[in-house]
């Protein structure tokens, strides 16, 4: 090599030396907005994310569309579509404003004034306000299993509701469980199954109690929007029932149908969504196996979750007590007083990032007291 | 860092955009032994020292020479004009040959410090031409205001 040549090949910089400073411009950004821990949310339970953009832009798509006129009240696009995915004919889906909305409308039509709702316990605090509502009475059954649930229903029973996976527990009822119990009860009872999490449970195929339907006619399964599919703000939802249950399922639709939007947003969410929500799935199971192998470590009980969610018990410390160290510690847990157990909390599962958050939180929690 | 993406100039500059090429990383070089890296310490020095000599004669010798040129103009050719003009013109002149030598030498100055094992990203010109501007503008103002005093020192006092 030549005197020349030789300098010469110190003419660039190296990788290293040349982005060093643009490196340490961004640990220091880095630093400042780590300063600023943002409060983690893990009390609710839908979805954290938006829904995909094309599903918004079907809905932005439809309010620039006609929407001087009333929407179709049947929502027949929606419905074949779910009938066709099901299995099923058009006739045994109805599509309402949420699932909560059509399991409320399904208590005005069931229960008359007296009547009872029964309902395991803890569970969604909606069943036994709808009970209310209807001018009901709800039985709280505080013994999840369902032989207790049969034990629970008497000559004025006229519905029993079945969070599955339970809403706040996780605990997830399989359909050969749900079938027995369906088979159980009496001709005066209907069975509500609410599924608003069934895509987060990965005990068995996700359509297996849904299937029940053709063999039960009082079994009617209730499904949302509003939770993996991210769409809680449109406000979708849809129920499933034997053909027989046809007279039901047309009184407890919306009267006047679900407006356009939803309508739209539900429809390309079907056609295109699938493979998100899978996406979303494995990242909860995943998560959530994470997290339950990981509180073997911690002086907390959890049991097994099927949901998005966990039930959480620290021996000593009330729900209240525990959720004020976790809000603390900058995450922030649901209560589980007004969800049926002071001395639990419920904790949504999320991303890898979450639950690093949700397990450090833990273990400061916990190793205060 | 500049875009070179020409829609980002609205078609204005069809290829990439003056001052945007790729960034060129460096090998691994072939580096020389403990001895060649002194002495391209000691060379670096040199550069240095001629780079601070180039920066220095600009605000001194360099105008004192051509004003020296300018008054032999002015008496040869009998014009005060010639004489201001040709100094200007000239000082003018070495000051852009000066310093783009300087800026050369500056440049080879940069690689024989990183042939001599330092990380020498910037090189040193800017520094030594302020520096010099400083202290000589400094040593001018002491020797004008202190030591001569404001008045013309030719011009009678009294």
């Amino acid at each position: 090599m030549g005197l020349l040549d030789y300098y010469r090949q110190y003419d660039d910089l190296p990788e290293e030396e040349y982005n060093r400073g643009l490196r340490e411009r961004r640990a220091r950004e880095k630093a400042m907005a780590l300063e600023q821990i943002p409060v983690l949310d893990l009390s609710r339970t839908e979805w954290p994310d938006f829904p995909n953009s094309e599903v918004v832009n079907a809905a932005i798509y439809a309010a620039r569309g006609r929407v001087n006129g009333y929407p179709d009240r049947y929502a027949a696009s929606v419905r074949s579509t779910l009938a066709g995915r099901y299995g099923l004919a058009p006739e045994q889906v109805v599509v309402g404003n949420g699932a909560g909305e059509l399991l409320q409308s399904a208590a005005h039509v069931l229960l008359q004034p007296g009547e009872e709702l029964v309902t395991p316990w803890p569970s969604y605090p909606l069943y036994p306000l709808m009970a209310q509502r209807a001018g009901g009475r709800p039985v709280a059954v505080d013994d999840a299993s369902l032989s207790s649930l049969i034990d629970a229903v008497t000559e004025r029973t006229r519905a029993v509701v079945l969070c599955n996976p339970n809403d706040p527990t996780g605990v997830y009822f399989p359909a050969d469980e749900v079938a027995s119990l369906a088979s159980q009860l009496p001709e005066h009872v209907t069975l509500l199954v609410d599924e608003a999490y069934i895509h987060f449970q990965d005990a068995e195929d996700c359509d297996s109690v849904l299937r029940l339907v053709d063999s039960f006619q009082r079994l009617v399964v209730f499904r949302t929007f509003s939770k993996i599919y991210g769409m809680a703000g449109l406000r979708g939802g849809y129920a499933v029932a034997s053909p027989s249950a046809s007279e039901l399922l047309g009184a407890i639709a919306p009267a006047l149908g679900v407006n356009a939007l939803t309508q739209a947003a539900m429809a390309h969410a079907l056609k295109i969504g699938d493979k998100e929500i899978e996406r979303r799935r494995q990242l909860v199971i995943e998560q959530r196996r994470r997290v339950l192998d990981a509180l073997h470590d911690l002086p907390v009980d959890a049991p097994e979750s099927q949901a998005n969610f966990i039930w959480l018990h620290a021996a000593g410390l009330s729900g209240a007590d525990l959720a004020g160290r976790l809000e603390r510690a900058g995450v922030l847990v649901a209560p589980g007083g007004p969800l049926g157990a002071d001395d639990h909390v419920r904790a949504s599962i999320r991303g890898a990032a979450a639950s690093d958050r949700l397990l450090s939180a833990l273990g400061q929690s916990l190793s205060d007291s | 860092m500049a875009s070179n993406d020409p829609t980002d100039t609205g078609g204005l500059f069809v290829g990439r955009r003056p001052g945007t090429g790729p960034l060129r990383y460096r090998g691994t070089p072939q580096e020389a032994g403990a001895g060649r890296r002194t002495a391209d310490r000691l060379l670096a020095y040199f550069l240095l020292a001629i780079e601070t000599i180039l920066c220095l004669s600009l605000w001194g010798p360099q105008p004192v020479g051509w004003l020296w040129v300018g008054s032999q103009v002015d008496y040869q050719l009998d014009s005060v004009e010639a004489g201001i003009g040709t100094a200007f013109v000239g000082m003018l002149a070495t000051l852009f040959v000066t310093l783009a030598i300087a800026k050369r030498v500056d440049h080879a100055w940069r690689l024989v410090r990183r042939a001599a094992g330092y990380e020498q990203r910037e090189g040193a010109l800017n520094k030594i031409f302020i520096i010099s501007l400083l202290i000589v503008g400094t040593a001018f103002l002491i020797w004008f205001f202190l030591i001569e005093g404001p008045g013309p020192s030719l011009a009678p006092q009294e």
